[in-house]
């Protein structure tokens, strides 16, 4: 319309297809139409319409702009109307499945589940660490590395207080230190009392961490000097034993006897440095200023590197060289981030944290695999209906559309359905795996809201977009012409697919067995003992005045009368006295041999001094080898003896019978004590130990060390009764302070728990991943079996036997599974380092566990092949080739 | 003489002419010139900026169809609160003419 006014041109410009240009253009159309019917020309007519539709340029402009407007608000819709069609479509394809939708949507409830669960938890124990510190990248922790003997190589986290002191005051490179540490000790009085986990932390510790209390204050700088007896409780302690009482600032705290006011709440949560649970904190005392035992907690300065602050510390310990440890004169100090355990090492939590993150990872990607593998199976059989529709005109990127959404449906389903899986499986796994964890529960906040997001849309994006792919409109189209059967040409995917799980499946299950075997390993280990049946009780007294030696003299009579207390309680078989208690404490004194210059070493240290009576090696089924053990006669002021382990008798005499032998004990100019018997050697640190020395005497001849324990052997007929026993000792003796009862062997507890943790973990995930895995093979084996029966019809008409189909079958089932073994393992060679500082004993690479692994993974193969392989068997020529 | 459009009154006027049935632009303005015998100087540009905003408002609502002649055309309708806002206005409408009337018509402007 060259005649029209520029406006109205531009108007009529305004983009490719826009309806407003239509209807203008009709409006303008009708117009001239109706004024040539009142008689005027073309020409007139266009230009009195034009005139008619504005007057101004003004009038146009504004026009023009709420066309604009209008506009794309209308395509904006428009396109959101098809979406939500689509949306619509894809649901309802979904709901007349529901069974296939139910399974799909639960699959990846669980598998995002489980990654949201490895989520919150590597979200706290390896991203944010414990709640409530400040800036927590910026703290590192003092160990003091040794080098030679008795420790070999060893890094510990334990530093004395003077060493301390020296860092205080000569250390560059931080903006301050602090100390704590965190052990058992008894709440209360009596037999009422509990063993809580109490930190004690000095007045730089709080600031240091930069954490706030809930009610009154944490400790400050201040209170050292004033030497002050204060407590601040944990938010649970405060709820669980003062009732949340608001007034409970200056009420009094009694920790191991000593009495500690209260001076504050921590926050709910608040775990101090690391994340195990803390029920209270005490202020530092002048005793603990002697200790050799704290955590040293450093703050850096902005730009220091964790190596600079390593050799700022050495540098300041060696200005005080006098605060070097006897022990350690040669230990260096060296420092790390947060996280890792008293010995050096990353701690457990974190060890298993990232473990929980590979295995869900793992878990998320077999469940996406058999998604994906399911969609195609569904589009295959659909491919004739989605082939119509791309031929009615629907556009393949409309049918892909289609695809894509119901994925997304799917995906988003499970989404929303795993934030309830996680709430069920987080507290669960944090209680079953994370037993000493303070830390709160991580509840759905924006961070795991987050996670989930993401990864329920990359799922969405695996399992609706790769399937709606494989989908090319080749094969659409081409499924008109030939019917569906074209599709099952399209399965080198889906085995990919299901050698991808069965790979996974490997991984998982060698994490198990290697744990398993650790653990048999564990159990056949022979710790010189019954630590497992041994309970041992402990009273702690008021303390006593006097020399070393009267206190001692004074400890052993009480004990020795409790001692016959506790022999008359029914359910114990018998008891025995021990200064010195394996996983506890070990002594040493001054031990020569005549004849040799020094004692030789053994890799386990020693040599270990224990003082015991004459039960002791009955009570706790450590075997005597020859000889005899301690009798009542064997005390104070009797004839010195001695009993050695068999190591040492063997190190020290490896050509003469060790009971004709003698050793010097205490002092050199000491008279020899005889050996009187050989008894087998025991465990004295934990699982991981080598051979050392160790010797005994009985009690009453042990001199410089004290500290005694009752060893009990329950009766196997009558029950013990701890609190029956507890209350039998209160009133044998009723000037006992505070009792302690406990299984020796759950000292193991802490080297126990990695193996246990890794067979549940693993173990668990490793079935789970195998079910998966051979449905999942299941599947594409009947698959292929439904889709080539025409084949395997021609086969038999052919000559082929019913067996010789079912080989193929049950051959290809083996030969997928062979492939996702070898993969798996090989992958495990390359992972191994991953778990193998956990495992006990046992190599990553085990043999005996490769093999086992990939034997059952290859039976289930089979299995999994079996009944497709029946079915082919059963295929009749006649039958498949008349369905043709 | 043509009389210019009230400011605020072409809304009503579109609204009253569509709630008679859906019609498209050009019939809107048709319908309105036959009503006023061609006594309103309406311009059709400021018409369609009416059905536009109305439509954003949720007063008309368009939909494409073919009118007699087969011409492919779109459609307004009047929508629930299209007719609401028509029926306010009308009454609004009506009691300020025959207020403005009524003082205009006084006989005893004095009294």
């Amino acid at each position: 319309m060259p005649f029209l006014r520029p406006g109205i041109r531009k108007l009529l410009r305004l983009g490719d297809g826009r309806e407003v240009d239509d209807e203008i253009a009709l409006h303008l159309e009708l117009r001239i139409e109706s004024l040539m019917r009142e008689g005027l020309t073309r020409d007139e007519a266009t230009a009195e319409a034009t005139r008619l539709f504005a007057q101004s340029d003004a009038s146009l402009r504004a026009l023009h702009a709420t066309a604009h407007a209008r506009d794309d608000r209308m395509r904006l819709h428009n396109r959101w109307e098809s979406v939500q069609q689509d949306l619509r479509y894809a649901a309802r394809r979904l709901l007349r499945e529901p069974a296939v939708t139910l399974f799909m949507v639960l699959t990846l409830a669980l598998g995002i589940g489980a990654n949201v669960t490895a989520f919150s938890l590597i979200d706290r124990i390896l991203l944010r660490g414990p709640e409530y510190v400040v800036d927590r990248d910026a703290l590192s922790r003092l160990y003091l590395h040794v080098e030679g003997p008795p420790f070999g190589s060893q890094t510990m986290g334990w530093i004395s207080h003077p060493v301390y002191d020296a860092l205080r005051r000569d250390m560059r490179g931080v903006l301050g230190l602090g100390v704590y540490r965190v052990d058992d000790q008894m709440i209360g009085a009596g037999a009422a009392a509990k063993p809580q986990r109490i930190g004690t932390a000095d007045g730089s510790f709080f600031p240091l961490l930069g954490a706030k209390s809930l009610i009154g204050r944490f400790f400050v700088p201040s209170d050292e000097s004033e030497n002050a007896t204060i407590a601040v409780l944990s938010e649970a302690t405060w709820r669980n034993d003062f009732g949340a009482d608001p007034a409970v600032l200056g009420k009094s705290y009694t920790v191991d006897d000593k009495v500690y006011t209260i001076v504050g709440v921590a926050p709910a949560g608040f775990t101090g440095a690391a994340l195990d649970r803390v029920d209270a904190w005490k202020l530092i005392g002048s005793d603990g200023k002697k200790s050799q035992n704290w955590n040293v907690i450093v703050r850096r300065k902005p730009g220091v590197s964790v190596a600079t602050v390593s050799i700022a510390a050495e540098a300041a310990r060696r200005l005080s060289p006098e605060v070097a440890p006897k022990w350690a004169p040669k230990g260096t100090l060296l420092a790390t981030p947060m996280g890792y355990d008293d010995a050096g090492n990353p701690s457990l939590e974190s060890v298993l944290a990232r473990w929980l993150g590979v295995i869900s990872l793992i878990i998320l990607v077999i469940t996406c695999a058999n998604l994906v593998n399911l969609q195609l199976a569904r589009l295959a059989r659909r491919n004739q209906e989605l082939g119509i529709r791309v031929a009615l005109g629907a556009g393949r990127a409309r049918v892909l559309r289609l695809l894509v959404f119901e994925g997304v449906l799917v995906a988003i389903a499970g989404g929303v359905g795993s934030l309830f899986v996680a709430r069920i499986t987080e507290p669960l796994i944090r209680s079953v795996l994370f037993v000493n964890a303070g830390f709160e529960a991580s509840v759905v906040d924006g961070r795991v809201l987050l996670a989930v997001g993401t990864i329920t849309l990359l799922t969405a994006l695996v399992v609706g977009v790769i399937p709606a792919l494989r989908m090319g409109s080749d094969s659409l189209t081409a499924s008109l012409k030939n019917g569906a059967r074209v599709a099952g040409g399209r399965s080198q995917m889906r085995h990919a697919l299901t050698v991808v799980q069965a790979a996974l499946s490997v991984v998982l299950l060698v994490g198990a067995g290697l744990f398993l075997r650790s653990m048999a390993h564990v159990r056949a280990l022979d710790l010189g003992m019954d630590a497992e049946r041994v309970v041992v009780a402990e009273a702690r007294f008021p303390k006593a005045t006097g020399t070393f030696e009267e206190r001692s003299a004074l400890e052993r009579s009480r004990y020795r009368q409790l001692l016959d207390a506790v022999r008359q309680e029914p359910g114990v078989e018998r008891a025995a006295l021990t200064v010195g208690l394996p996983f506890y404490s070990s002594f040493g004194v001054g031990l020569w041999v005549p004849g040799m210059d020094s004692i030789p070493q053994l890799p386990g240290g020693g040599p270990y001094i224990t003082a015991v009576n004459g039960d002791y090696f009955a009570t706790m089924g450590t075997k005597l080898q020859r000889g005899r053990v301690f009798t009542d006669q064997d005390r104070e002021g009797s004839e010195p003896v001695v009993i050695v382990g068999a190591a040492m008798a063997k190190l020290l005499w490896p050509s003469a019978d060790a009971l004709t032998k003698c050793i010097t004990l205490y002092a050199r100019t000491a008279p020899c004590v005889r050996v009187v018997g050989i008894v087998a050697d025991i465990h004295r640190n934990g699982l991981r130990e080598e051979a050392s020395l160790q010797y005994y005497v009985p009690i009453g001849q042990e001199k410089s060390f004290s500290g005694m324990s009752i060893v009990i052997q329950p009766s196997e007929q009558t029950a013990l009764s701890w609190s029956a026993l507890k209350a039998r000792m209160m009133r044998a003796d009723p000037g006992i302070v505070a009792l302690d009862v406990k299984v020796l062997g759950n000292a193991l507890a802490g080297e126990l728990r990695p193996l246990r943790l890794g067979m549940i973990t693993f173990g668990l995930s490793a079935v789970l991943a195998l079910v998966v895995a051979a449905l999942g093979l299941y599947s594409v084996m009947a698959y292929m079996v439904a889709w080539r029966t025409h084949e395997i019809g021609v086969r038999m008409a052919l000559g082929a036997t019913e067996g010789s189909v079912a080989r193929l079958v049950v051959g290809n089932s083996a030969a997928l599974a062979g492939i996702g073994i070898v993969i798996g393992l090989v992958a495990c060679l390359l992972g191994r380092r991953l778990i193998e500082a956990q495992l006990f004993e046992v190599s990553g690479a085990d043999p005996v566990v490769f093999a086992g692994v990939a034997g059952s993974v290859l039976l289930v193969a089979l299995l999994a092949g079996w009944l497709p392989a029946r079915r082919a068997a059963r295929i009749r020529p006649t039958e498949a080739l008349r369905a043709e | 003489m043509a009389l210019p459009v009230v400011k605020g009154t072409l809304d009503v006027l579109v609204l009253k002419a569509l709630s008679w049935q859906p019609m498209h632009g050009f019939e809107v303005t048709a319908w309105l010139e036959a009503r006023s015998g061609k006594r309103l100087a309406l311009e059709d540009a400021a018409l369609y900026q009416a059905l536009y905003r109305m439509e954003k408002k949720g007063l008309v609502a368009a939909e494409w169809g073919v009118t007699e002649h087969n011409r492919r055309a779109r459609y307004y309708k009047v929508t629930r609160a299209g007719a609401a806002h028509l029926h306010q206005q009308m009454t609004d409408w009506l009691e300020y003419a025959d207020t403005v009337t009524a003082i205009l018509t006084d006989p005893h402007p004095a009294r």
